[in-house]
């Protein structure tokens, strides 16, 4: 290859390789972001539309960020929803009014969270089951649990919290929090843990024979996991002013297509955070289109299930397209 | 002795003999069980969502997974409601709900086979197209539409049990005659063990996934037919508990869920039993969240017992 030939490579291969692995992802939110501007131009008017919309998007991102935790060691993730609603059941009767509770409340939710992943974590790696299947017997036992810590939608949430979550400052906290959530991954990914997390989910065998410990690596990564959805709780929670045992049914499946949008892999150890990130607010974006253009909300069933398969579906295509064997 | 424990030591036949122990305690012990009345009930119970399980079954030997099944049933129920109160002859009605319901099991295996997509995914995603088409079409509330004959066919009792039982243990036999002497059976338990394997032995995998999931999309659509009959009208839940509940029993029969190990004849054996320890929760009368958790933890034990993959390092 002569000087002549490397001055005119095309642009993408002078982006650094892991936005050039997210570059489709970027694409597709440049699109929707502006699709969305179009629909809600008093976004562009008004600076505190910004406030109501972060809420919006925010548990949908976080959840994201959980599902593709799961999604890098090679497993996925289909007690989600119930977790969520059990975090917001915990969130609602652990937190108390004043500074102390609320944090306490704060806490006492984020450990929970982890703890969840810890359990669901262990029992993958100890009982060698597929994550499939037990995280599907522990959404019926994360159901169960959110049903008696609150049967009905209830609980208390400080006032102070929920008006904290949306008052008018300089950023929304919303946004603050995903992005405080960005920075701690960065830093995860960057020590051995996180190379870990990533060398497992690509071939567990190979990382086992080269000295990771693959099991307590996957727990790990099921606590970060269950960290991210204690933080989607919290964020929820604030939203509504209560917990309720069954909120979370609605973020199962989407986290998934959210995730999978924003260029995480089914088979492990290919995805980065920020890209669930922009995934989550696409999928969201998709739905909002949709609604802006007048079809019921009995159509969202229909487009978690066609993104669900187009997702992954186009994936495949352009790699057949590039000339590439099998999957 | 060392006899016995290899008896045991088969996961069909300690299904059975669960099964048995789980009968006789609850005979013995909780009222009422003992009357014959209640265990035709409870036959029927198993009958009727027995076809799913059938349909699982086969899937899950075949390494893949069908989340499917609790909308497919949701979908013939209506489909046939639908037909038969738009006036069509009752078996014209059945004969479309069941090609429905085939053409779901073709949507799932050309977008497992062609796209890739993985199974788990793409029947939850069928599933949620169904829910959302369902929805949009009915606009939240079935038709309601059930014939005599309907009924006659899954709750008449010409001979001692119900009809759907006959039909159930009529499918059942074809089917293991399916799995156990042809070369189909043979082909699914070969694709289930290693797909490349099979592929490479001349195993025409594209087809046998067209077949699993079609015959899957039929089994759970019979379900569908007979609890319409069963209870004379349907609505657009009346699927929902049953795709753990034929993940459970599959996985109670004996059957590996990492796919090609297992007796087929275990369905029968963890179809009812499913049942009996619902029907024990019920009489229990214990809250839903206690329920949930019970019915969350047996199958992890289930599975811990004997559904984990072999050490591999």
């Amino acid at each position: 290859m002569n000087e002549h030939t490397k001055s005119i490579a095309s642009l993408t291969d002078r982006l650094p390789n892991q936005h050039k692995k997210l570059l489709s992802v970027y694409i597709t939110f440049c699109v929707f972001l502006i699709a969305e501007l179009i629909m809600d131009p008093l976004i562009l008017k008004s600076y505190s539309r910004m406030w109501p919309l972060s809420l919006q998007f925010a548990p949908l991102m976080l959840c994201a960020m959980s599902q593709g935790c799961i999604m890098l060691v090679g497993g996925i993730n289909l007690s989600l929803g119930a977790s969520l609603s059990l975090a917001t059941t915990i969130a609602a009767v652990t937190m108390f009014e004043g500074a102390g509770g609320t944090v306490g409340g704060i806490v006492a939710t984020l450990v929970s969270g982890m703890a969840i992943g810890l359990v669901m974590g262990t029992v993958v790696t100890f009982g060698r089951l597929p994550d499939i299947i037990v995280t599907l017997a522990f959404s019926y036992i994360w159901n169960g649990a959110a049903l008696l810590v609150l049967s009905k939608p209830g609980g208390h949430i400080p006032s102070a919290y929920s008006g904290f979550l949306q008052s008018q400052g300089v950023v929304p906290f919303a946004i603050i929090m995903i992005l405080l959530l960005l920075v701690f991954w960065k830093i995860i990914k960057n020590t051995r843990l996180g190379i870990n997390i990533y060398a497992i989910g690509g071939n567990a065998k190979a990382s086992f024979e080269s000295g990771i410990h693959v099991r307590l690596t996957k727990i790990l990564a099921y606590i970060i996991s269950g960290l991210f959805m204690s933080g989607a709780a919290l964020v929820l929670v604030g939203q509504t002013g209560c917990g309720d045992p069954t909120i979370g049914n609605a973020y199962g499946t989407k986290s998934i297509a959210a995730a999978i949008l924003g260029g995480f892999s089914f088979s492990g150890g290919i995805g980065q955070m920020k890209g669930a990130v922009l995934g989550a607010f696409i999928y969201i974006a998709i739905e909002n289109v949709l609604f802006f253009s007048g079809f019921s909300s009995f159509y969202q069933y229909i487009i978690q299930g066609a993104i669900l398969i187009a997702a992954i579906g186009l994936k495949v295509v352009s790699y057949y397209r590039r000339g590439g064997e099998g999957a | 002795m060392s006899r016995c424990k290899e008896w045991l030591k088969d996961t069909t036949n300690l299904a059975y003999l669960t099964m048995i122990l789980v009968w006789l305690t609850t005979v013995i012990t909780i009222k009422g069980f003992a009357r014959l009345g209640h265990n035709v009930s409870t036959l029927q119970t198993a009958a009727l969502m027995g076809f799913a399980v059938l349909g699982q079954a086969v899937v899950v030997i075949s390494g893949g997974i069908d989340m499917s099944v609790s909308e497919i049933i949701t979908l013939s129920s209506v489909t046939c409601a639908a037909c038969i109160k738009a006036g069509l002859p009752t078996p014209v009605a059945m004969g479309i709900a069941l090609l429905a319901c085939m053409l779901v099991g073709a949507f799932n295996a050309t977008s497992i086979v062609f796209l890739k997509v993985p199974p788990i995914i793409q029947t939850v995603a069928a599933g949620c197209i169904i829910e959302g088409t369902l929805l949009v079409l009915t606009n939240g509330t079935p038709p309601a539409g059930c014939g005599k004959l309907l009924s006659w066919m899954s709750k008449g009792k010409p001979l001692v049990v119900t009809n759907a039982f006959w039909i159930w243990m009529a499918v059942y036999a074809i089917l293991w005659w399916m799995m156990n002497r042809s070369k189909f059976g043979r082909y699914v338990y070969a694709i289930g063990t290693n797909v490349n394997t099979a592929k490479n032995s001349g195993v025409h995998v594209t087809k046998m996934n067209y077949m699993i999931y079609m015959l899957s999309g039929f089994c759970a659509g019979i379900s569908g037919i007979l609890m319409l009959g069963n209870i004379g009208s349907t609505y657009l839940t009346i699927g929902d508990p049953y795709q753990l509940y034929s993940i459970a029993s599959v996985v109670i029969g004996g059957i590996a869920i990492t796919g090609g190990k297992g007796k087929f004849s275990g369905v029968i054996a963890g179809t009812i039993l499913t049942v009996l320890i619902r029907d024990i929760l019920n009489v229990m009368s214990i809250s839903e969240a206690f329920r949930n958790i019970f019915q969350g933890l047996l199958v992890l034990v289930l599975l811990l017992a004997y559904g984990r993959e072999r050490r591999a390092r």
